[in-house]
């Protein structure tokens, strides 16, 4: 009976996160006056927009370094390939193909460049990817603000900002908006599927699935485990960890330009910066932590995380009479999730350093 | 040229190239028909403004706990003595020591409390005070809607509750505390006297402090543990108080802050405001274990000078205004510089 | 080993490459305008038609053209099919044509359907000065 309870109760502490998603929205949907169908539609859209930019940060978390904030230069270099495709105006899921194979190298030689500059900063990745990003924002801004339409030619004047040079703050990406989503038209009792995005991301796990069995994969988790003993084990440690974040820039990429097909409209300046902080939150919410994420994870956060998303501020209209409450409501969630989830991890990777060290001292651990 | 080696040496690459850059910005100025004077009058505002916050990173440096990103909670507690003290109405210096009388005790309680939660994270406290920082500005947003605040200065017109974004303190203690002593020469040369003479006053509180029983305890358990936990140095709570003392200095640092700038600012004001502070003292030349008052004096200079000069002298150079891309990259680039260059942390 | 490792990589870059270009060939996509004005033959003048809707490569919505009427679509791809409904007075279908182009038979930016309806003569297409 006792022991019944203890597993009770460790499941309720692994996965108090989402447990705790879960009360507070089954108060909320109530409030918001939502339909179930609209929700429905709802989550299956933002399912299929957010699971790609989630799923790219799986395997930097098997490698042992954290949550990759440095997903949003991917998100950066697919955005590059749709500012082109739109100036260009190829349409369609030519288009799409077409902006991902533009922002690939872009992507692999930013990840090469993120990995590189993690090496240099072990112990301490999570930070340093986290500032690499906003580093990397100006760098983007650059380019795209001041090099886009004087360096870079850019043929399309509508895009151009009226002094001449630099791409405007929004760019419309009509051209290729739902082209993924709509390719196999799907319909089941009035709630659109978007299929043929599914099955991309369904092909995806399957990759990571896989990717977990190869050499490199193992590698991978090896290093994630103990980089000494890996090294010693003959591992070349800081090639994975290099490869695993190229591969998660690249995916990142992927992600952001299947994000913004479904949105059809392309915040030049910000897209991006969002772009990573609502993953890692999804990533956190469906009960993943720094050290372990797994593609439920995935799934479960992306539906919890924009469930409160979409009610939240309707609740708060209804239960306070102010819209602008549940909106800063759900930011606050956002930043508090993850900072719950970051204190959570850390607190327990300390105390299991201080078990070990008294277990060295020769004294009784408890 | 051995001397020269060495000073490169000392002062380090980056923080060679920016004061070159700077100074370059002041040599151009004359000629794109910049006004040096009322440019450095800026810089010298501008610093008197920041330094504060920026010496508000010193103590947890010193004590091993890394980057202050989490100053937006002491700027937090600035900002309720601020709007308290406007509440209450009191124009004037004493307007502004009520501010600060109110901030104090409540950033001693947030950061005591911030400080015990960084104690259980050691190691990474600097992700984490990231987010503490993010997530406490984004409670306050919240706050600031909900809380009882009614004077008509501050609260939005048509709903008669909720404080505004921006609260002018015009009328209130507008350079209350720079306007003590302060003078102009010509039309554009300003020295805020007092706010010089305040930095000055905390920076000195500091070095003493540093020199004191606790602050040399602190300094020994930032540069090597091991022996502070063998000379019996309670490492928690010697880190605990350098959490409190960054925490007090963040919020009396937004109050000398507003009261030159004239404004407060609310919701989502103080959200990015730890990262040019971060910056400031790594481009004085400050690493993520070591850091002086001289880091301080000498970053906060040359870091609100680039904020300043870049808009005028490019903006005049090419017509365009590149700063706000320029300050992203210097101060992230240097923050980045900073991690990647440290010594692995000793734990 | 090492060879073959280049030699994939190669590949996979020229086939990357190659996927670009066609991507680019088959989804830029090209402003053309689709007219409906009176036409003229070898001496034989092909009136307009009264009213038209015009339907491109099945994209929605389509254009409707009144005679001497000119209309603008977004055509992508290197083969088109132009769907032609003729209309009467009430709007009603009168007769349909299906007629399919390659992007290499245009001679400019404008379409016009009379001389395409009645079997491209040549003009049916021409650059259109700015």
């Amino acid at each position: 009976m006792n022991r019944k309870f203890d597993s009770f109760k460790h499941f309720l502490v692994q996965n108090a996160v989402p447990i705790l998603f879960l009360v507070v929205s089954a108060f909320a949907i109530p409030i918001s006056q939502f339909s179930g169908t609209y929700l429905i539609q709802e989550m299956l859209v933002r399912l299929s927009r957010n699971s790609f930019l989630v799923l790219s940060l799986l395997i930097p978390i098997m490698a042992g370094m954290g949550l990759n904030f440095g997903m949003v230069l991917g998100a950066m270099a697919g955005q590059i390939g749709l500012i082109f495709i739109s100036d260009w105006n190829v349409v369609g899921v030519s288009g799409i193909l077409l902006a991902a194979i533009i922002s690939t190298p872009l992507a692999i030689l930013l990840g090469w460049l993120c990995g590189a500059i993690l090496n240099m900063a072990k112990g301490r990745e999570m930070v340093t990817s986290f500032i690499l990003g906003f580093f990397m924002n100006g760098v983007y801004q650059l380019i795209v603000l001041y090099g886009f339409g004087s360096v870079v030619p850019i043929t399309n004047p509508a895009m151009v900002l009226s002094r001449g040079f630099g791409i405007r703050n929004v760019t419309n990406l009509e051209g290729v908006r739902k082209c993924l989503d709509n390719l196999i038209p799907v319909s089941i009792q009035g709630i659109d599927i978007p299929l043929a995005t599914f099955l991309i991301i369904a092909l995806f796990c399957l990759f990571v699935v896989w990717f977990r069995r190869t050499k490199l994969g193992q590698d991978m988790r090896a290093v994630g485990q103990d980089m000494k003993v890996a090294g010693a084990a003959g591992i070349p440690v800081e090639h994975t960890r290099l490869i695993s974040i190229i591969i998660s820039t690249v995916l990142a990429c992927y992600g952001q330009i299947i994000f913004l097909q479904n949105i059809g409209t392309l915040n030049t300046y910000n897209s991006h910066e969002q772009a990573g902080m609502f993953a890692i939150a999804s990533l956190l919410v469906g009960g993943a932590s720094v050290s372990r994420a797994s593609i439920f994870n995935v799934f479960l956060g992306v539906v919890l995380f924009h469930l409160m998303f979409v009610v939240s501020p309707m609740a708060g209209k209804y239960l306070i009479g102010e819209a602008q409450l549940g909106e800063y409501f759900r930011v606050f969630v956002s930043y508090g999730i993850i900072s719950l989830a970051l204190v959570l991890h850390a607190w327990r990777r300390q105390k299991n350093k201080d078990r070990a060290r008294r277990s060295l001292r020769g004294i009784e651990a408890e | 040229m051995n001397r020269i080696k060495n000073f490169i040496e000392y002062a380090g690459w980056p923080r060679i190239i920016i004061g070159i850059f700077l100074l370059t910005l002041f040599v151009m100025a004359p000629f794109v028909r910049v006004r040096l004077d009322a440019s450095i009058s800026d810089t010298l505002v501008r610093f008197g403004m920041n330094g504060v916050m920026v010496l508000a990173m010193v103590p947890m440096i010193v004590s091993g706990c890394g980057l202050n990103f989490g100053l937006p909670l002491g700027i937090i507690a600035g900002l309720l003595g601020a709007v308290t003290s406007i509440e209450i109405g009191i124009p004037g210096i004493p307007g502004v020591l009520i501010a600060m009388a109110i901030a104090i005790p409540i950033a001693t309680i947030l950061g005591w409390a911030y400080g015990l939660l960084l104690n259980k994270v050691k190691g990474s406290e600097m992700m984490i005070a990231t987010y503490v920082g993010f997530s406490s500005v984004a409670f306050m947003c919240i706050m600031w809607l909900v809380l009882p605040y009614r004077s008509s200065n501050m609260v939005w017109g048509y709903a008669g509750k909720g404080l505004r974004t921006t609260i002018a303190v015009e009328g209130f203690w507008h350079q209350a505390i720079s306007d003590i002593g302060s003078f102009r020469i010509g039309q554009f040369f300003y020295i805020p006297t007092g706010m010089f003479l305040f930095l000055a006053l905390l920076c000195a509180a500091m070095w003493v402090f540093m020199r004191t029983r606790t602050g040399t305890a602190m300094t020994t358990v930032g540069s090597n543990p091991e022996y502070a936990r063998a000379s019996g140095v309670n490492i928690d709570r010697m880190r605990i108080i350098s959490v409190i003392l960054s925490t007090v200095l963040g919020a009396i640092g937004i109050i000398v802050y507003q009261q030159s700038f004239g404004f407060v600012q609310l919701y989502m004001g103080p959200f990015y405001m730890a990262f040019p502070a971060v910056s400031a003292i790594l481009i004085g030349g400050a690493s993520v274990h070591k850091a002086t008052i001289l880091n301080v004096v000498v970053g906060t200079i040359l870091f609100q000078g680039i904020l300043t000069m870049t808009p005028s002298v490019i903006n005049s150079m090419i017509q365009t205004d590149m700063s706000e891309v320029i300050r992203i990259i210097v101060s992230n680039g240097m923050i980045l510089y900073a991690l990647t260059r440290a010594v692995k942390v000793k734990l | 080993m090492k060879q073959r490792q280049i030699l994939v990589n190669l590949l996979i870059f020229v086939a990357m490459v190659a996927l670009a270009i066609f991507c680019y060939t088959n989804g830029k996509a090209n402003i053309v305008f689709v007219e409906n004005i009176p036409f003229n033959h070898e001496g034989v003048t092909y009136e307009a038609f009264e009213a038209i809707q015009v339907s491109v490569d099945d994209t929605a919505p389509p254009l409707f053209l009144l005679a001497g009427d000119r209309g603008t679509v977004a055509m992508a791809g290197r083969n088109h099919v132009l769907v032609i409904e003729e209309l009467d007075e009430n709007d009603n279908i009168t007769g349909t044509h299906s007629i399919s182009f390659k992007n290499r038979e245009m001679k400019g930016n404008v379409v016009n359907v009379v001389p395409l309806i009645h079997g491209k003569f040549p003009g049916w297409s021409y650059q259109l000065d700015r």
